[in-house]
């Protein structure tokens, strides 16, 4: 019986040593400055058909995992308009943090190591028959995550706007 | 994670009250369990967060006479377990974070605006004056402090940084601009986060540098597309810099000057199509490839040519030649009273009515066979379009009834299959295709519309004016779409298609000079100068 009690006491004392050290490694994460690296976009018309524009983004440095969340700054959803169908909890959660409160629409891309581009196209849902000069407004975050043994991972997030015209 | 803990501290204290009982006590585990989850109730009065329960349960503890010191544990235990289950990283960090803010000081001696991206930064302006420091400072010290405990977000590559120089250190702050919950001012070497609506503008404002035009030395011409200029501008102001040893500066064929407001203005050189351009610092920035393509085309459209009159220009529809042995013409019928479109077959002679029109003003066009396509004018401005079938001529297709069709709109494609023709609505007029005699006319645009040409089966020009720009644009009838809108920087005439290519003249009118040139556009859609 001692002994079973002595095993129980550390063992909360490790738990509350576990989480002490959590606590400070996230506090260090806090003033980190990453080497993440640059993610380049690159935005491509079609040359045969302007609704239709291809992006392609690199991560200059790829890590063992990372993720792309591409969403569009306008209500009308224009570009991005469908819902993924997965439902995948860590991907709800990263969507879910950064996404604008009424915005559900948007596209989350996972890449690794040897994943080093994405290219997607887009089509715009309504047609513009007129010339009307409006700059779509794209935002693209690029998560990396850190993780050290068994606490929680910790994302270093790369904001970048770009933006598709057009009249491309 | 948290839950982990504060399940670890409640097994804890359970366990510690089980072996430290002190004195007998009827139901003593019970007690301590209650002391334990009431003191751990807390409630949310005034925003605070009150331990009420442990209020309650210290109440209680003053009239309990047996083991005091447990229950004091206990109730100790429930006072931190609130405060772990309340706490919020936002509670601790915000007080940190608008600590931090507080101390800028407002008496810089200067602050410097360079613009930001992820390599490099550019000197833009500097401010000396006090009242306008001290108010930028109050400004940024305005921001409101924004908290993440598992995610840091670093700044965006093309914002701008702010520079507080103090006597003895200096203080240096990105601003990105405003995303309604992204942070967009990162303060200090650690990037600490902060949201500020106001900054961004601020700094906007006070850049009053505006780019005017482009002028090209080397071949003396003018870009004037303002969207052109304020995106090369955008580029030169946040691009990256090329470190490639590999370009020399002999490309850089191209010598031009961005003019800007104030009198200013930068020298710039471009490489010969456009991809590459040097600044004055001999840094080297690539364009994108719009800019390029666009730079491209502006840059051979505005090789105009000084003339003393410029030459009034007609265009030509797009007809096969009429065979010889069949000759069609609009002609009186025997009567001498009314007129009609007839053939007549020159090898015997013979001379057939295929419909009656209106007027002798009527015009008529040669489909591919048996097709024939009739414009008859019934009133002055009101026509009759329609197709005719030589075969069957009593049995007539109308296109439009009654409308003011442009006569000299009418043109036809190369294969004499797909014709489009304008209406005049009063203020405005329609551009219209036929491309399935069985399907309605396609709606190409409405507007100030000047002219169409087939450039091919597949691709139709047309000009048309929006706001005293030309414009002209590239539909595709495959796609049913148009596809490109290319800027004219002057008046575009449209004048004819030879050899798949279609000729087009620009004039341009300013400056009291008198300026023309010759283009044509093939069918890889690329423009060429032509005398």
């Amino acid at each position: 019986m001692p002994r079973l009690s002595k095993i129980f006491f550390n063992s909360t004392q490790l738990i509350l040593l576990l989480y002490s050290i959590y606590c400070i490694i996230f506090i260090i994460y806090h003033f980190l400055i990453p080497q993440t690296g640059e993610v380049s976009i690159f935005i491509q018309p079609n040359i045969n058909n302007p609704e239709i524009q291809k992006v392609t983004i690199t991560p200059k440095k790829a890590s063992s995992k990372y993720y792309l969340l591409v969403y569009e700054d306008y209500e009308r959803n224009n570009w991005i308009y469908y819902m993924h169908q997965n439902y995948n909890k860590k991907r709800e959660e990263i969507a879910r943090t950064f996404l604008p409160a009424d915005n559900m629409k948007y596209l989350l891309l996972e890449g690794d190591k040897k994943t080093n581009f994405f290219s997607f196209e887009l089509k715009r849902k309504y047609h513009s028959n007129y010339i009307s000069p409006h700059k779509s407004v794209f935002h693209l975050i690029y998560l990396v995550p850190y993780k050290l043994f068994l606490f929680p991972e910790f994302y270093y997030c790369i904001h970048r706007t770009f933006y598709i015209d057009s009249l491309k | 994670m948290k839950y982990l803990l504060i399940l670890a501290i409640i097994l804890q204290i359970l366990f510690y009250a089980y072996k430290s009982q002190e004195e007998y006590e009827p139901f003593y585990i019970i007690k301590c369990i209650i002391y334990l989850i009431v003191s751990s109730i807390h409630s949310v009065i005034i925003i605070i967060k009150l331990p009420l329960g442990a209020c309650l349960m210290s109440l209680i503890y003053l009239i309990d006479k047996k083991n005091r010191s447990v229950k004091l544990r206990l109730i100790g235990s429930g006072i931190i377990i609130v405060l772990l289950s309340a706490l919020t990283y936002k509670d601790i960090s915000q007080p940190f974070q608008k600590l931090y803010l507080y101390h800028l000081q407002p008496d810089a001696k200067k602050i410097e605006i360079y613009t930001h991206n992820a390599t490099d930064k550019k000197f833009l302006f500097s401010i000396e004056n006090q009242d306008t420091i001290h108010s930028w400072i109050n400004i940024i010290k305005k921001s409101n402090s924004y908290n993440s405990w598992n995610y840091k977000i670093l700044p965006q590559n093309t914002g701008y940084l702010i520079k507080l120089c103090y006597p003895s250190k200096t203080t240096s702050i990105v601003i990105s601009p405003y995303t309604s919950h992204i942070p967009n001012v990162f303060v200090g070497n650690y990037y600490i986060p902060f949201t500020n609506a106001l900054l961004p503008d601020l700094i906007t404002s006070q850049l009053d540098i505006k780019p005017l035009a482009l002028h090209i030395s080397s071949a003396a011409t003018a870009i004037t597309d303002m969207s052109i200029i304020n995106d090369l501008w955008d580029e030169i102001l946040w691009g990256e810099q090329i470190n490639d040893s590999s370009i020399n500066n002999e490309i850089f064929e191209i010598k031009g000057d961005l003019l800007l407001n104030k009198n200013k203005g930068i020298s710039l050189n471009f490489s010969s199509d456009f991809t590459y351009i040097q600044l004055n610092t001999k840094e080297i920035i690539q364009l994108s490839a719009y800019l390029k393509n666009k730079l491209n085309e502006q840059y051979i459209l505005s090789q105009l040519d000084a003339v003393d009159s410029l030459m009034p220009y007609t265009h030509s529809h797009v007809h096969t030649p009429p065979s010889h042995t069949v000759n069609y013409m609009i002609a009186l019928d025997s009567v001498q009273k009314y007129h009609g479109l007839y053939m007549s077959n020159t090898s015997d002679n013979t001379k057939m009515l295929l419909h009656t029109v209106s007027s002798p003003e009527s015009e008529f066009f040669l489909l591919k066979n048996p097709y024939i396509l009739l414009l008859d004018e019934k009133f002055p401005s009101i026509y009759h379009l329609m197709l005719i079938n030589q075969n069957i001529p009593n049995k007539h297709r109308y296109v439009e009834k009654s409308k003011n069709i442009l006569p000299d709109s009418i043109a036809l494609c190369p294969q004499n299959t797909k014709f489009t023709y304008t209406i005049d609505n009063g203020d405005s007029s329609t551009l219209y295709v036929v491309s399935n005699y069985y399907d309605p006319p396609l709606t190409i645009a409405t507007g100030e519309i000047l002219d169409s040409l087939f450039l091919s089966d597949k691709y139709l020009l047309f000009s048309l004016v929006i706001e005293n720009t030309y414009l002209l644009c590239i539909y595709d009838t495959q796609l049913s779409k148009t596809i490109r809108y290319i800027t004219i920087p002057g008046e575009l005439h449209m004048i004819k298609v030879e050899n798949n290519n279609v000729i087009f003249a620009i004039h341009h009118t300013k400056d009291g000079q008198l300026k023309e040139g010759l283009f044509a556009l093939n069918t890889d859609l690329k423009i060429k100068k032509i005398s």
